[in-house]
């Protein structure tokens, strides 16, 4: 019994072992190629240890800092104001949709519903939040459009729904009332649930470029993902239309090492919020599955 | 617990203030265009001074055309796609540059266009822009943007160090003169047994380099002309029949002959993993022979770029293709308020040398300077560079400053190369591919798949030649090319 224990152990732990070496492999030839001299990576391809170690890239990407500080600034606002409102609005729908004393609930549910299968599609989306709302260009468009998702609200609503009826109850008889009870008991018992749709929305906003890409034309308002995007997309479109004027240009384009050193700084901060959700994120990850 | 208030009240305050600071900045850049005023788009980041260079150009442009530019720039990375918003919403805008980023044709399609055909000659653009550019911006009898004239017939050509030449006592002008007098595929097997001659001997001599990149396909692309996807047609021919690119013996050679070239180590071995785009100086002196394009003009950015002086030898003559002159173009909104007057603002900045120029480097002083010869210095970090030296994006290129180290006559030659070419059978022949776009997307799907077969000869042709065609005709190669003649054919009758 003990023996048969043992085993399925060190196959867990070499399946696990292998599946980290998976995902930190690729990550570690990004940040040893962002250390390399583009030459010496010309010359003999990707390593897992740089020969030399070259800073000659962070030094070209830090050397100009403004875009970079900029689109991290820009991206860092919308991702915690969007984290932080998206959050509480749809706690504060997924809540009262929890409670089984509501009228039009279904409706409401099913209103929210409706928009996880089918949507306007671009255009018509486009038209709303350019021509209609003039959001394009500003901070907002980052924030409003997708603020509230159906999904983490159903996610939320299955959580709360798992919260005694008696809690709530029992607050009430002490004569609190509703918006007590959500923001001094519901909150603080779903932290674990709060917590993981907060790091989800974080995370998808940290690495939103799309739209950028549709609405974002001043360059002080690109966000980080976008503009590293920008930077390659640009760089393919000079090699894919290259006349001899522009390849005069191209000799001055940032090279591997430089792509990779930016990627580096567009990873870090992702890297490290990761910890800090951790503690609930295993908590929350049962949640909708486990009912409880 | 209240911790975890205080960081999120912490958190609250902040995304309060941000979001106040955002609505005002949101609010100040918010310009509204006012019915005075020519809104024309273009690819590229912003230069800082584009205000100042503006408010110069409309001290010309408004007593012309009673109204003003303005210019909005948008990123290329982005570019296609936000213009492709922009017509589908029906936003009002004046002019765009469309061509090789947001293509003309789809830009058309999308009804995105305006028609311009009679404002064209009420204007009298046409006695600006020589026929045959308007012949290729013709679709279905209509025209709707005009291209901004620059070099449209770049002929494919070698070329290696002058001193490897010599090393190996190779007279580049042999490959030359058989490439542009071959006529038939006895003479294509000739010029091809030159290169094999070339390649072994450089080889030979240097093995550190590689021999030649596989950019373009030295036996095929010189004379063939692409139609659309997978099917060809011949240039130098009278026969109007398109074909599919390996069912013809030329075809099927090439492939082999690559394969032979990439056995012998004379193109990189990790080909299909890095691909053909040569980016940076480094790389192309790894190369020895440089497949390429050439144009007049060339020889001193070459010579800085692969670090010698160059010997050339150009493969075929100078050839307008069919899209050559749509890649970079200036079109008419749909929704354009004032057509008429963007019409007229075409005609001016294809005209007015004095105006492009502004649009083009700046003002002078301030973003350039002017030599003894009249050519431009750029003064660095002035806050517009880099500009001119793509003048095609605004117009006809022909009319830009020439550069310091560009030769006088450049612009002079590569017009007279232009006019001389040969033109395309096809100008003017825009296919309507509704009915085939499954059979494109599906074609184009194995095309990805075979790339490094067919265009590197990584893999010994037999092995993969059966193959590939059975997928191709699988895919609808055929259906493809049957309707494409079918249109071609009505289109010559015509």
């Amino acid at each position: 019994m003990k023996k048969e224990k043992k085993i399925t152990q060190i196959i867990l732990c070499t399946f696990f072992a292998l599946l980290c070496a998976l995902v930190i492999f690729p990550f570690l030839l990004l940040v040893s190629a962002s250390l390399s001299n583009p030459a010496q990576l010309l010359e003999s391809g990707y390593k897992v240890i740089p020969n030399p170690v070259d800073f000659s890239a962070y030094a070209y990407v830090l050397k100009n800092p403004t875009q970079i500080l900029n689109a991290y600034g820009v991206t860092f606002a919308f991702s915690v104001i969007s984290m932080v409102f998206g959050v509480l609005l749809m706690a504060m729908i997924a809540y009262p949709l929890s409670r089984r004393g509501l009228r039009g609930r279904n409706v409401i549910n099913f209103y929210l519903y409706f928009t996880m299968l089918f949507s306007g599609g671009l255009v018509p989306t486009y038209i709303i939040v350019a021509s209609v709302l003039h959001l394009n260009n500003t901070l907002w468009v980052y924030i409003l459009p997708g603020l509230i998702s159906p999904w983490y609200v159903f996610m939320m609503r299955t959580f709360f729904a798992g919260i005694p009826e008696a809690i709530v109850e029992s607050a009430k008889i002490d004569g609190a009332s509703e918006y007590t009870i959500f923001f001094r008991i519901i909150i603080p018992l779903s932290k674990p649930v709060l917590a993981t749709v907060a790091l989800f929305v974080f995370l998808s906003k940290w690495n939103d470029w799309n739209t950028a890409l549709i609405y974002i034309t001043d360059s002080k308002l690109y966000s980080l993902q976008y503009l590293l995007q920008k930077i390659v997309e640009d760089i393919n479109i000079l090699k894919e239309n290259a006349t001899a004027a522009q390849m005069s240009d191209l000799a001055k384009v940032p090279t591997e090492t430089v792509r990779m050193a930016m990627a580096v700084v567009a990873a870090g901060p992702a890297l490290i919020v990761f910890p800090f959700f951790q503690k609930y994120f295993v908590k929350g990850l049962t949640v909708g599955s486990v009912k409880g | 617990m209240s911790k975890i208030k205080k960081i999120l009240s912490v958190l609250m305050c902040a995304a309060i203030v941000v979001s106040l600071a955002a609505g005002l900045t949101g609010c100040a850049g918010k310009n509204k265009a006012d019915s005075n005023t020519l809104v024309w788009y273009v690819f590229g980041d912003k230069p800082a001074d584009l205000d100042a260079v503006l408010a110069k150009a409309n001290e010309i442009i408004e007593p012309q055309i009673g109204m003003k530019l303005d210019m909005r720039y948008i990123d290329s990375a982005s570019y296609t796609s936000k213009m492709k918003n922009i017509m589908a919403a029906h936003e009002a805008y004046d002019l765009a540059f469309t061509g090789y980023i947001n293509p003309y044709q789809e830009a058309v399609s999308l009804g995105g266009l305006y028609d311009i055909t009679d404002y064209i000659s009420e204007v009298g653009l046409d006695e600006v822009i020589p026929e045959f550019y308007l012949q290729s911006a013709t679709v279905d009898g209509r025209i709707y943007g005009i291209p901004n004239i620059q070099v449209v017939s770049n002929p494919i050509t070698i070329s290696m160090d002058k001193s490897l030449a010599e090393e190996i006592g190779f007279d580049m002008k042999t490959i030359e003169n058989a490439a542009i007098n071959a006529e038939n595929f006895d003479d294509i097997k000739a010029y091809t047994a030159l290169l094999d001659d070339l390649f072994e001997r450089v080889h030979k001599a240097r093995p550190d380099l590689y021999v030649m990149n596989p950019t373009y396909n030295l036996i095929r692309d010189p004379f063939y002309e692409q139609v659309i996807s997978e099917v060809y047609i011949r240039r130098n021919s009278d026969s109007n029949e398109m074909f599919v690119d390996m069912e013809t013996e030329e075809g099927k050679y090439s492939a082999e002959k690559l394969n032979e070239w990439f056995n012998k180590g004379y193109i990189r071995n990790d080909i299909s993993s890095v691909g053909t785009a040569v980016t940076s100086n480094d790389e192309w002196r790894k190369i020895a022979v440089r497949s390429n394009t050439w144009k007049p003009g060339q020889e001193p950015y070459d010579t800085e770029r692969y670090g010698e002086e160059q010997v050339y030898a150009i493969l075929n003559k100078p050839y307008v293709g069919r899209t050559s002159a749509l890649a970079t173009m200036t079109s008419v909104g749909a929704d354009s308020k004032h057509p008429k007057e963007a019409v007229e603002f075409l005609k001016l900045i294809n005209t007015n040398k004095e105006l492009f120029n502004i649009i083009c480097w700046g003002i002078e002083g301030t973003h350039y300077t002017l030599g003894e010869t009249g050519h431009v210095t750029e003064i660095a970090d002035s806050g517009y560079n880099s500009m001119g030296q793509n003048a095609w994006r605004f117009g006809n290129q022909f009319n830009a400053l020439l550069l310091e180290d560009q030769a006088d006559d450049t612009w002079k030659l590569t017009e007279k190369m232009n006019n001389e070419a040969i033109k395309s059978k096809m100008l003017g022949f825009v296919p309507n591919t509704d009915s085939i776009t499954n059979e494109l997307a599906n074609v184009s799907n194995v095309a990805d798949e075979y790339k490094a077969k067919r265009q590197f000869g990584t893999v010994a042709v037999s092995s993969w030649e059966a193959e590939y065609a059975d997928k191709l005709d699988k895919a609808g190669i055929h259906k493809i090319r049957d309707e494409l003649q079918k249109q071609y054919d009505e289109f010559l009758d015509k």
